[in-house]
């Protein structure tokens, strides 16, 4: 089975934004598992429905309002422009972001359940003997955590690998530079000799049931002895 | 009932067992209810509306025709738009749609060879041209040289999909023939139809977009910088297909479209006399 130079970049690039996408929202996925999971607190109803919003927003909505945020006529948009010299929209960032968007509620999902199932009584140990919060969050919780944080973060680099909506309305189908594999199968599917899609096709499929398929074994593994 | 039991083996009054057995009516019924819904299947099923799959470009002039016809004739149409060579492909696929007003010749060849098509005429031209953003800086006082806009590698241009949608087609044929091809392509945005590239210059998402002449009327948010000399690509033409002829209200349709009635709604809107 041979891919033509487009299709290869599109395989590429769309592994590449995945990566990056599970990189920026794994720090703030860890922080917002962390609190929904240890914290009761008036309010806590529109964090849990604010994360969760983007998966169950059309994923075009949600790229459309990523482009009227980020878009380079808000302010927000001018001022990257004029201090930094970026321009989110239509480049390889925006299908980043948007994928981190999309998969932001999943991540979170896995990881708070993770962070449930540490038990609460070693961090106090760990407190009681002398370390700081931040210490026992980071040599007990987290690392008991970690099944749950692997497969929440492989759960949602899945999801960017198939993320079509906002990544159309807010990265574009620029290839090469922001045409993921699933934009490039649509591509490919409108044109008169369009019969790359089959193999693309192919290739979607397995991508997405290996990184599932590595989701539940670490989900099994991490459900301990 | 006493000193019975359910299937999962619990006293058969009790809480258990009585949310069991409603469970299973419950079941029971719904599919009783699935199947007694299939045996209904009305097999004299009020005849299908026409349906009509058109060009995303014509969408404000052929609603107002099939307004025209739907009132004068009392049939009544659907019309759904998109990009030709998404609509074109549904129909290969088996779309049952009645009519097909394509943006190109190459895509009504390509259902023309596929599929029966008992009538074909092209109804109407288009001209393509080059907008920007109407922003509040003051960059409207010399509107640029069609050269000088795309030789700016800062600047980025909306384009329906260069590969398959006719509007996107038509300009790349421009781009190559005067030779930018090359250097403008890092710098476009590729767009699922016209409409949408239209969007994005409206929304001052780009520098600049290829649309048709007729796509900006009643946009105050776009300016036209120049036009694209038709010369420089294929002869812009939109094929109207007739895929049935049996079908009495679609060919009434397709008759009405061709008439000079039909077309005023086009004309009036600035497309243009194929036969000029």
């Amino acid at each position: 089975m041979g891919l033509t130079n487009t299709e290869w970049t599109a395989v590429v690039l769309s592994v590449r934004v995945a990566l990056v996408a599970v990189l920026i929202s794994l720090p703030f996925g860890i922080a917002v598992g962390w609190l929904l999971a240890r914290r009761e607190f008036r309010g806590k109803w529109a964090i849990e429905t604010l994360v969760n919003l983007t998966l169950v927003l059309p994923p075009v909505v949600t790229g459309y309002l990523l482009l009227r945020m980020f878009g380079r006529r808000t302010w927000f948009g001018m001022w990257l422009q004029d201090t930094l010299g970026i321009e989110l929209s239509f480049t390889w960032w925006a299908a980043a972001i948007a994928s981190a968007a999309l998969g932001f509620p999943l991540m979170v999902r896995a990881i708070r359940l993770a962070f449930r199932g540490v038990d609460t009584r070693l961090e106090d140990a760990a407190r009681s003997l002398g370390s700081s919060p931040f210490d026992s969050f980071w040599r007990v919780s987290l690392p008991l955590a970690r099944g749950g944080i692997i497969s929440g973060t492989v759960l949602a680099f899945a999801r960017s690998l198939g993320e079509f909506g906002a990544t159309i309305t807010f990265a574009g189908n620029i290839p090469g530079v922001t045409q993921t594999l699933p934009l490039a199968v649509f591509s490919e599917m409108n044109r008169a000799d369009g019969d790359g899609t089959f193999r693309l096709a192919i290739v979607s499929v397995v991508l997405a049931g290996v990184a599932l398929a590595t989701s539940e074994w670490l989900e099994k593994r991490g459900a301990g002895p | 009932m006493r000193n019975t039991l359910t299937s999962n083996n619990r006293p058969a009054d009790s809480p258990q067992a009585v949310s069991t057995s409603l469970y299973s009516t419950l079941l029971r019924g719904l599919f009783l209810l699935s199947l007694s819904a299939m045996a209904c299947a009305d097999p004299n099923m009020p005849p299908e509306r026409t349906l009509m799959l058109a060009a995303a470009s014509t969408i404000d002039a052929l609603e107002a025709a099939v307004k025209d016809f739907e009132s004068k004739t009392g049939i009544g149409i659907d019309v759904s738009f998109g990009p030709t060579s998404t609509i074109a492909r549904q129909i290969e696929r088996g779309a049952p749609a009645d009519l097909l007003l394509s943006a190109n010749g190459a895509w009504a060849d390509y259902v023309d060879d596929r599929l029966v098509v008992d009538r074909r005429v092209t109804l109407v031209s288009n001209q393509l041209i080059v907008i920007k953003p109407v922003t509040n800086q003051l960059e409207n006082e010399a509107v640029p040289s069609l050269r000088e806009f795309f030789s700016d590698p800062q600047l980025r241009f909306s384009i329906a999909d260069p590969n398959s949608v006719p509007a996107g087609i038509y300009a790349r044929q421009a781009l190559e023939a005067s030779g930018l091809w090359e250097s403008i392509e890092p710098q476009l945005v590729p767009t699922v139809d016209v409409r949408a590239a239209l969007a994005l210059v409206s929304r001052d998402e780009v520098d600049g977009g290829f649309v048709y002449a007729t796509d900006v009327a009643r946009n105050s948010n776009v300016t036209y910088v120049g036009p694209i000399d038709p010369m420089l690509h294929d002869v812009i033409e939109y094929p109207l297909l007739l895929l049935d002829e049996t079908e009495e209200e679609a060919a009434e349709l397709f008759k009405f479209l061709i008439s000079d009635r039909g077309r005023k709604h086009f004309l009036d809107r600035g497309f243009t006399d194929p036969y000029r």
